[in-house]
């Protein structure tokens, strides 16, 4: 009885963290989303441009670079790119994430 | 390593939780034998994390078994050699003084970085008027960040938002492009733990060196990496990243296929140096001739099946090549202006179809303004004659070679000038 109970709150617990870690993603991955969503209408209302920018939006995040002042393409996993996400998976105090800082 | 930290303490919290709720249930021996299942669980998730190699590069460049010719030869002789001026006066011509210029039907042509327009010169510097706007018309641009022309005379731009636009030798808009790196459709998730050099959504045009070249309907560019776990700044993976990842992508304008080429030269693993790790490159006959800002040798690619066929080039004189290593991106970040004219480096690599000569321009740094034009010829050096740091190859008009010295923004004007070579 001792052993059916010990083993049921280990396989109750590996469920628990296996959830909260999933949890944890896919809050991460849905912060991710509602940016990039958020993005693209932004970008899309009443513009010609609109499927281009959509597919833009989704795919990179326009940030400075050091030869440059001009906010040039760089791809949403870089350094610079999560920093103007507002993701915390780098130390975005390092790292110049646009051009409005 | 985030999620198994967040693991780890969500198992203590509620491993606390419970052992508080059952606390007359759960002796202390159950208690113990549940942190130490859970560490396990905890080291399992880690060296799981762990376990993802990231892979090596699909196709891999022996640098090692490229021949190398190149000889010393000798024997330039400069015919002629004069300068000129473009005074921006902001009443007839405004021009921000920031792009490059190009050579087009005897004309010269500057694109603009900051006004986004194209401007028009006569072969003295005359300025004409302006070819492509500024806006949303049909042959408008809202962006510039490089123009070129290819051997027909063909216009390509690239702009700063992964577009590429091209326009045909009477400056007619063909088509227009959009290069989207995410063409695998990872999630973001994947995209960040998984990075792998073969696949394009970890690559980014290498903005800081730009410049594009139009071959066979094919814009090429430079691409890099700056992916934090990937990268040639920090980290444990840098020289996995100066071996595999990718230099080159050609993407095909007409059916949008994109592929990638070319890796960094033995010096970059070697030396980790991501400040200087520019491409220099240009369309030589049908191949391709590209160099590295730091290394002294020039590679010849078969621009049909990408084999390196030879190199050739002989390393500048007194340039100093003693460059840092920084430990991450923000110490390179900070250090880049300081770098730029502390180092010397090569800047420009063109080939002129006119004269069959081969340009090659670099600094030599010791904070100076000092710069060398090397003049090859096949892959034989023929001399070498001073040019002021940074200045760059603009094109052939009738027998003679124009260069652009760096932009004199105090004076708002540009120097030009023009050599004929034997």
């Amino acid at each position: 009885m001792k052993k059916r109970k010990k083993s049921a709150i280990i396989i109750c617990m590996c469920l628990m963290a296996v959830t909260l870690t999933a949890g944890r993603l896919t809050s991460l991955h849905q912060s991710v989303s509602a940016l990039q969503t958020k993005n693209v209408e932004a970008l899309s209302s009443g513009d010609d441009w609109a499927t281009i920018l959509a597919e833009w939006a989704t795919a990179f995040r326009c940030r400075c670079h050091s030869s440059s002042n001009s906010c040039l393409g760089g791809n949403l996993i870089s350094f610079r790119g999560l920093c103007y996400m507002g993701e915390d998976v780098v130390d975005c105090h390092d790292y110049d994430g646009n051009c409005e800082d | 390593m985030l999620w198994i930290a967040t693991i780890m303490m969500e198992t203590a919290r509620i491993e606390s939780m419970l052992n508080s709720f059952n606390a007359n249930h759960v002796n202390v021996h159950h208690s113990h034998g549940l942190s130490v299942a859970f560490m396990v669980l905890a080291l399992c998730c880690m060296a799981l994390e762990s376990c993802y190699r990231i892979p090596e590069a699909l196709t891999a460049t022996d640098f090692e078994s490229i021949p190398y010719k190149c000889v010393n030869k000798g024997g330039l002789k400069v015919s002629s050699v004069d300068t000129f001026y473009i005074d921006v006066d902001f009443d007839n011509l405004i021009c921000s003084m920031n792009g490059n210029f190009f050579v087009k039907d005897d004309s010269l042509f500057f694109a603009d970085r900051n006004i986004n327009e194209i401007l028009q010169f006569d072969s003295e510097g005359i300025y004409i008027g302006n070819k492509i706007k500024r806006g949303r018309g049909p042959n408008e641009l809202t962006e510039i960040e490089y123009a070129t022309r290819n051997n027909d005379g063909n216009v390509l731009v690239m702009d700063g938002s992964w577009n590429f636009i091209l326009f045909d030798s009477s400056w007619k808009k063909q088509n227009s492009r959009f290069l989207n790196f995410n063409q695998s459709y990872r999630s973001v998730k994947d995209r960040f733990n998984h990075p792998d050099p073969n696949n394009i959504d970890m690559y980014e045009i290498a903005y800081d060196w730009s410049s594009v070249r139009l071959y066979d309907n094919k814009a090429i560019f430079q691409i890099t990496a700056e992916h934090p776990k990937y990268n040639g700044y920090e980290g444990n993976k840098r020289k996995h990243f100066f071996k595999n990842s990718y230099i080159f992508a050609k993407y095909n304008l007409k059916d949008s296929a994109v592929e990638m080429t070319g890796h960094y030269s033995p010096l970059y693993a070697q030396k980790l140096i991501p400040s200087f790790s520019g491409v220099l490159f240009d369309i030589f006959e049908d191949k391709l001739i590209y160099s590295f800002q730091a290394d002294s040798l020039i590679y010849v690619m078969d621009m049909i099946d990408n084999r390196n066929l030879y190199s050739f080039g002989i390393g500048g004189k007194g340039m100093n090549q003693d460059y840092e290593s920084y430990r991450n991106f923000k110490e390179a970040e900070r250090m880049w202006r300081d770098d730029d004219k502390q180092y010397g480096y090569y800047n420009d690599l063109r080939y002129e179809p006119e004269t069959g000569f081969v340009y090659r321009i670099y600094s030599l740094g010791n904070n100076t303004t000092e710069g060398r034009l090397q003049v090859y010829k096949g892959s034989n050096l023929l001399g070498e004659i001073n040019m002021t740091k940074n200045s760059r190859y603009i094109g052939n008009i009738k027998g003679k070679s124009y260069f652009a010295l760096p932009a004199d923004y105090e004076n708002d004007r540009f120097t030009i000038v023009r050599y004929t070579f034997n």
